[in-house]
């Protein structure tokens, strides 16, 4: 332990720098105080982003960054470089962010609906013409539910099935909150920049 | 118009958002950094609750498994199981065995109660002194017997099992004719300390006084004895709460036209809470006067202060300093009763601080609270005691009793945060509690 202290004090002293990822992981898993910080402004802003994709609050997402960066900082050593780091870093702040909404309880809205969805090649150029911080904003307002089951399967890439364990809902009801989110996002979308 | 499937609008949106950041705050790296630190010292908190709980029930396991085999153990290598030859009725044969005594116990029970006219007259007829001359003989076995002699002789009452019933039960065998002999034969077995010791128990009045082990929840006050520091207006000194305090209303005062000839002046207090501990804890008996104590303790030491300006601008603040500890403690009893106990204890207690919760309240000229500060840290460093004390209990019900305690404890300055013990190290102490007795008594 003393070891590990005074190594922390060294590289605070001198501008700590990893040279690579992996020797950053290495030192955040010796707990190194300078390679956390190194961390933290590699990834803390597009962490933000994802943690703003699903609770549309700043002071809430910012919360919930610092959550998810303790939770790194604690397991850390359970990543053994399997996969890319920047996906297992996404892993945890998603789980964080849908472990705020289970306790919050909003993702018990449900909707039963039969019909389908797609958005359109107009809905597409728009897409491709807003900024991301735009888009994000019209996700942002989509109800919880909707939101989060949309940034699963559409951006984060979770299929239905994957996503029914993470919220505790059926596989149906994770298609059909998409499915209406989509429609929902569609009407927006359409309305402010059609 | 053509349709966008999902396939295509995941692509679109992992494209659009795959770089996406969001701007932070200058200080948020600090804001994380304190937050992890907290998260830190909470982890070694939680540790530290563990550990603590995790000694308490390792003591109070001990202490029960203690009582739960320790009085059969002490009655069954009591019980002595003297045969008698009869056909020579010079040979007495005293056997002290545990395992034989746990088979023998009940065939003993009944022939107590066929026999028992024929032992009154049997003990009546014996001769202390006859019996003590045949055994003279025999060092360590005699004075055995001689015990059992002079058990046998005063012990008709039958009830007095842990005591005196194994040794009345073979002695009714007993020919007192016989008893003069010199041809007298002793076999003893092992645990002949366990016989002499139980012998000694002459009468049912002095088989309560088997040493039994307790359990007691207490509460315990100590009230610092003056040192030349008034307790309740203390003099601050610039340091931890009062500094805050003292920053806390600086901030809080408005600058006035004429501020530079204001004169501001500051009213201090600062108040120790009564310490008050509570705890569990039990005995361990030794011997017959004997007693070790320990247990587990919980104290919480409150310190207020409180900080106003004559520009009606105040703060108050709140530590709250939570220690666990175990006590150790030596009690010698001065009179046992069956219902009333006189004793004395001696030791000490180990305690570690767990957690240090300060909050700082300011208040406008409205006289409205805000809480302006509120943090939590632990407590390094251990705090050590010592204490003597004077105690009486009285048994209420079966094994239910009440008990007072009053002395002295001096808390030796250990390097802790500032608190009544640390102003007033040296105080009496009162200490009420309830015990549950267990084990034979």
């Amino acid at each position: 332990m003393q070891r590990f202290e005074i190594r922390n004090h060294l590289y605070q002293q001198c501008m700590y720098s990893a040279p690579d990822e992996a020797q950053l992981i290495n030192d955040c898993q010796q707990q190194v105080a300078a390679a956390q910080q190194q961390l933290y402004e590699g990834y803390a802003r597009k962490m933000m982003g994802v943690c703003m994709r699903y609770v549309n609050d700043y002071e809430t997402a910012r919360d919930l960054l610092h959550d998810g960066f303790i939770k790194v900082f604690t397991h850390i050593s359970s990543f053994q470089g399997e996969g890319s780091f920047e996906g297992w870093l996404r892993r945890v702040f998603v789980t964080t962010a849908l472990e705020y909404l289970r306790k919050n309880d909003v993702l018990r809205e449900s909707y039963d609906i039969s019909t389908s969805y797609n958005l359109q090649t107009e809905e597409e150029t728009i897409i491709e013409r807003i900024s991301a911080d735009e888009l994000r904003a019209i996700i942002g307002t989509l109800p919880t539910g909707f939101r989060t089951v949309f940034n699963l399967y559409a951006v984060e890439g979770y299929s239905h099935k994957e996503i029914g364990k993470l919220l505790n809902i059926t596989e149906s009801t994770s298609r059909s909150q998409f499915a209406r989110a989509k429609n929902l996002l569609k009407q927006k979308i359409v309305a402010q920049y059609g | 118009m053509a349709n966008l499937n999902d396939k295509e609008l995941s692509n679109l949106l992992r494209q659009k958002f795959d770089d996406y950041n969001v701007a932070l705050p200058d200080d948020d790296w600090e804001v994380l950094k304190k937050k992890w630190g907290d998260t830190q010292r909470n982890h070694r908190r939680f540790i530290w609750y563990w550990v603590a709980a995790a000694s308490m029930i390792g003591i109070i396991l001990s202490g029960l498994s203690y009582w739960l085999f320790l009085p059969s153990e002490q009655q069954l290598p009591s019980i002595a199981q003297t045969t008698l030859n009869k056909q020579n009725s010079s040979k007495i044969t005293a056997v002290l065995s545990a395992s034989v005594v746990t088979q023998k116990k009940e065939t003993i029970f009944s022939e107590l109660k066929h026999k028992k006219q024929l032992q009154k007259d049997i003990i009546h007829s014996i001769s202390t002194t006859d019996l003590s001359l045949a055994i003279q003989p025999k060092s360590e076995s005699a004075k055995t017997f001689t015990n059992i002699a002079s058990t046998t002789q005063k012990g008709t009452d039958t009830l007095s099992f842990a005591s005196s019933s194994h040794v009345n039960s073979p002695s009714s065998d007993v020919n007192s004719t016989d008893t003069s002999s010199t041809s007298t034969h002793y076999e003893t077995l092992p645990q002949p300390t366990s016989l002499i010791d139980n012998s000694q128990d002459h009468s049912r009045k002095h088989a309560k006084k088997q040493p039994v082990g307790w359990l007691a929840i207490n509460m315990q006050g100590s009230n610092g004895l003056p040192n030349g520091i008034n307790n309740s207006n203390a003099l601050m000194e610039p340091s931890t709460l009062d500094n805050r305090l003292f920053t806390q209303v600086n901030q809080n005062i408005t600058p006035s036209a004429n501020s530079s000839t204001q004169l501001i002046t500051f009213i201090d207090k600062k108040t120790y809470a009564f310490p008050i501990s509570w705890g569990i804890s039990f005995s361990f008996p030794i011997s017959d006067c004997w007693e070790v104590e320990t247990g587990g303790m919980f104290t919480q030491l409150v310190t207020t202060g409180e900080v106003t300006s004559t520009s009606s601008s105040s703060a108050t603040g709140r530590i709250e300093q939570n220690y666990i500890g175990i006590p150790l403690n030596v009690a010698y009893i001065f009179l046992k009763e069956p219902t009333f106990a006189v004793y004395g204890t001696a030791g000490g207690a180990v305690e570690k601080g767990v957690s240090l919760v300060e909050k700082i309240y300011s208040y406008n000229a409205q006289n409205v609270a805000t809480e302006t500060d509120h943090y939590t840290t632990t407590i390094h460093g251990f705090q050590y005691s010592l204490d003597g004390n004077i105690g009486a209990s009285y048994r209420v019900y079966k094994f239910i009793s009440g008990y007072i305690e009053t002395g002295v404890a001096y808390f030796i300055p250990s390097n802790q945060p500032e608190s009544y013990r640390t102003v007033h190290p040296f105080g009496v102490t009162i200490k009420v509690g309830i015990r549950f007795t267990f084990g034979k008594n």
